[in-house]
């Protein structure tokens, strides 16, 4: 729900682009959590519950960058791809030994990077007049250009938060002892307990 | 064309409308037992998922012959009110029902039975042109969920064990967050189904607050006078019986009929749930039919009692006001849409019975849901 305000929001007004970007938020988000369940129950068996929550997330998240310039049908296919996507994202984690512990990568960066390339591809002028024609639209630049994008971010911002974290550890240290980790950090870092 | 308000409001009431489902899965998933809370709040987000799709592709065509895959304000509205209805469905049949039964059934419910019922109140069909009034689907969502609901129940069976071992809720602070964001959200009800003035639209959101909270002292007093105590999960489900009344009628009534009316979903709600089911014998395992059903009938009769002129020119007097065509009108509709919902789901449960199972076996709903149709828990 939050989600519509961010990406209808952004039309910057009540306006038809605020429509399409509501619903092509709602559209590929639901494609989505129904395209993770379905992955989900031909590979395990059974679809968990959190996968189709998680799959909602992927959608939403993967849309955010095309929302104003694409249709509903087209949001289908992003959500249909960020389902699938980020459920095999989050299958091969363990091949490359990080611990992220929710998820962020999987779902927000693999489906974030999806989605500002797909934007490529699947952008319209006929949808968003003040946008761009996409590679399906005859417009194979556009497509270069928000790879350009995805490098440039992924770059700037793997290396900010590199120094950002080397220059943090410096001063104040990143991680809580072991011990504390083992007590857990609501009683270390806060001083106070969730549950009695 | 729309207007940047008109489209302004019916965004944001359809993102309220939506805020209704995780209000449902909430409500519902603090009812169940420990072992199905997952499966009991997943399924109003399948319900949600799956409609959305099948509203955008062909359901909204259907009912209203806009083209499928139109990007128009309205369609984001029923988009939202169409998987409601199905959402609240579930309700009575969880704790048993398969969930590929489930998402089945509830696609081509929404094709054959909701589909139509909004063309038919909604979308120029034979119930509009008699002048059936139904604000933001008293008829369309509650009565068809309602019946449907109960048509499945009977044909599904109770629960292993109802009526001889308790059933204790695993988690009712679940269900009141779960009953407040469905408060919250039935504001998004306010806009009607159609593109109803500014003034029509205070004048709902007025009655729907009212009806709702009225509904919650009755529940909460007949209870206090039959039991002694009354409870917290009643005054809340009585909150939610007031909601679902007052949405035929809000943009038509004024703020005190609204009262009434929520006084009446309170008491008849309260009967049906607590007596006619023990009596009748049928387990509707989260009161669809006991809230949705009775409450969304009273309402569309209510209205052709109480609607009125003075407080919406595009509505119609009520039998109160001098006009007793409307009553009637609303009773053909009323009965209308209990034999069309309630037949369709019956054959459509027989015909698929044929081929798939709708419930899973006794060992499986034992284990519980969550663990044998899903994999997983919601507590460890």
């Amino acid at each position: 729900m939050g989600w519509f305000g961010f990406n209808a929001g952004s039309a910057l007004g009540a306006n038809a682009i605020a429509v399409t970007a509501f619903l092509s938020t709602h559209t590929a988000a639901v494609t989505a959590a129904l395209a993770w369940m379905a992955v989900e129950w031909v590979h395990r068996g059974t679809p968990t519950v959190l996968g189709i929550a998680s799959g909602a997330v992927a959608g939403l998240a993967t849309v955010t960058p095309g929302a104003g310039y694409v249709g509903p049908f087209s949001a289908m296919v992003i959500g249909l791809a960020a389902g699938g996507l980020s459920y095999a994202a989050i299958m091969k984690k363990g091949t490359f030994g990080y611990d992220d512990s929710l998820d962020v990568v999987g779902i927000h960066g693999v489906g974030g990077i999806f989605g500002v390339l797909a934007t490529g591809v699947l952008a319209s002028k006929a949808v968003n007049p003040g946008g761009a024609d996409g590679l399906l639209h005859g417009n194979a630049w556009f497509l270069g250009l928000q790879m350009l994008a995805t490098l440039a971010v992924a770059l700037f911002a793997g290396l900010g938060t590199y120094l950002i974290l080397k220059l943090v550890n410096r001063l104040v240290g990143l991680r809580v002892s072991p011990e504390e980790e083992r007590m857990g950090l609501d009683l270390t870092q806060h001083n106070e307990r969730a549950y009695s | 064309m729309l207007r940047s308000d008109q489209t302004l409001w019916l965004l944001v009431s359809a993102a309220l409308v939506m805020l209704t489902l995780p209000g449902v899965a909430l409500f519902y998933g603090g009812m169940v037992r420990k072992k199905n809370v997952l499966n009991t709040m997943g399924m109003p987000m399948v319900a949600l998922a799956m409609v959305s799709l099948a509203w955008l592709c062909f359901g909204d065509a259907l009912a209203f012959g806009r083209s499928p895959g139109s990007s128009t304000p309205q369609l984001a509205y029923q988009t939202m009110a169409a998987a409601l209805a199905l959402a609240l469905v579930t309700g009575a049949l969880v704790e048993r029902m398969k969930v590929l039964f489930f998402l089945v059934f509830g696609l081509l419910w929404t094709a054959l039975v909701y589909g139509p019922l909004a063309h038919w109140l909604w979308g120029g069909g034979w119930l509009t042109n008699i002048g059936a009034l139904d604000f933001a689907g008293g008829a369309v969502v509650h009565v068809s969920a309602g019946v449907t609901a109960l048509v499945a129940a009977v044909m599904i069976g109770p629960r292993k064990g109802y009526g001889r071992v308790e059933m204790t809720p695993n988690h009712l602070p679940l269900s009141f967050c779960g009953a407040g964001l469905m408060w919250v959200g039935w504001f998004g009800f306010s806009a009607g189904a159609s593109l109803a003035p500014m003034t029509t639209a205070t004048g709902a959101f007025v009655a729907i607050q009212v009806s709702a909270a009225a509904a919650a002292l009755t529940w909460m007093a007949v209870e206090w006078l039959q039991r002694d105590k009354p409870t917290a999960l009643g005054t809340v489900s009585g909150a939610v019986a007031g909601l679902v009344a007052i949405t035929p009628a809000a943009g038509y009534v004024s703020p005190f009929s609204a009262v009434v009316i929520g006084i009446g979903a309170g008491g008849l709600c309260y009967m049906v749930v607590n007596y006619v089911k023990l009596i009748l014998g049928y387990d509707d395992s989260l009161d669809v039919f006991g809230m949705h059903g009775v409450g969304g009938t009273w309402g569309m009769i209510a209205t052709g009692l109480f609607a009125s002129t003075a407080v919406n020119p595009d509505g119609s007097d009520g039998l109160f006001y001098g006009y007793p065509y409307q009553f009637f009108a609303q009773v053909v509709a009323v009965v209308a849409v209990w034999a069309f919902a309630g037949a369709v789901t019956f054959l459509l449960v027989k015909g698929l019975t044929l081929v798939l199972r709708p419930r899973v076996d006794h060992e499986a709903e034992i284990a519980g849901l969550d663990l044998t149709e899903h994999g997983e828990k919601a507590y460890s």
